[in-house]
């Protein structure tokens, strides 16, 4: 996530490195059961920033009851006013959250993200689709 | 589980136990209320999230809390609690931290009026932590 804040970019590339765009919906599919998600910065993250995690659904014709978003969760690196060496190592446990939206089999569905907050530099984030 | 979900966020800039509208839409839009959606009658699930985004206060602590008004509360005002942060350090700037939160999505079951609207705020307790930044996801069906 390299944009500035509250701003919204496409979450378009597959766990393979492929740039996968936007989901094909399978045409028997009518709805996300759940949503999973975890996010990380892949890099020195900025001191004393912190964000909250946004995920947008949307597309054309994509979602019955209309574009959505859904918080995710927060991160924030504080080392308060000094200059100072140390190393931190955090493991994520993914967020999962049972949800019942609607889809159109058939349709293209559209992900993205965006934060509130400071630029922490370039985060990574994450996301599974349950489709039922 | 919820069918349609709409999310708004602030920064908590506001002085100790004084409510204060979260209005702003995660594309940076400002949202003074949320209407209700046609065909939804309640909400069903309630995300929130806190984080500082900048250097935090130490030695301080603050509950949160969300307080839903306006005409499509059918039961009137409500309010629920929202998380807390603390920021405590011993010496000056002794060491670093890094932290990760998930939001904490819960079931509820509040009852909404379609095409009406509810205006979302949030308080705190406590000393001033600074300006913490606050999402809220809601969830109707």
């Amino acid at each position: 996530m390299t944009q500035a804040t509250t701003t919204f970019n496409a979450i378009e590339t597959g766990a393979d490195g492929s740039t996968a765009g936007a989901i094909s919906v399978p045409r028997e599919v009518t709805m996300i059961k759940s949503i999973t998600a975890s996010f990380a910065v892949n890099a020195a993250m900025v001191t004393n920033t912190g964000n909250i995690f946004v995920l947008r659904l949307t597309g054309t014709g994509a979602l019955p009851d209309g574009q959505q978003d859904l918080v995710l969760g927060s991160m924030h690196l504080d080392d308060g006013a000094g200059t100072l060496t140390y190393t931190q190592n955090k493991i994520v446990v993914p967020v999962t959250i049972p949800v019942n939206i609607r889809l159109t089999g058939g349709s293209n569905l559209t992900l993205q993200g965006a934060y509130y907050g400071t630029d922490s530099g370039s985060p990574e984030i994450s996301i599974e689709l349950e489709l039922i | 589980m919820s069918k349609y979900y709409v999310t708004l966020a602030d920064s908590v800039t506001q002085a100790t136990t004084a409510f204060a509208a979260l209005q702003t839409s995660p594309d940076g839009s400002t949202i003074q209320n949320v209407k209700v959606p046609m065909g939804m009658s309640r909400i069903s699930t309630i995300a929130c999230v806190l984080s500082p985004d900048v250097i935090s206060v130490i030695d301080t602590g603050n509950n949160f809390t969300l307080q839903f008004s306006g005409a499509g509360m059918v039961d009137g005002i409500q309010e629920l609690n929202a998380g807390a942060l603390c920021n405590q350090e011993t010496g000056t700037s002794v060491t670093g931290d890094l932290t990760f939160a998930t939001a904490h999505y819960r079931d509820v079951n509040i009852r909404v009026k379609a095409g009406d609207v509810i205006t979302l705020a949030a308080a705190y307790s406590g000393t001033d932590p600074g300006s913490p930044f606050i999402a809220v996801t809601l969830g109707f069906d």
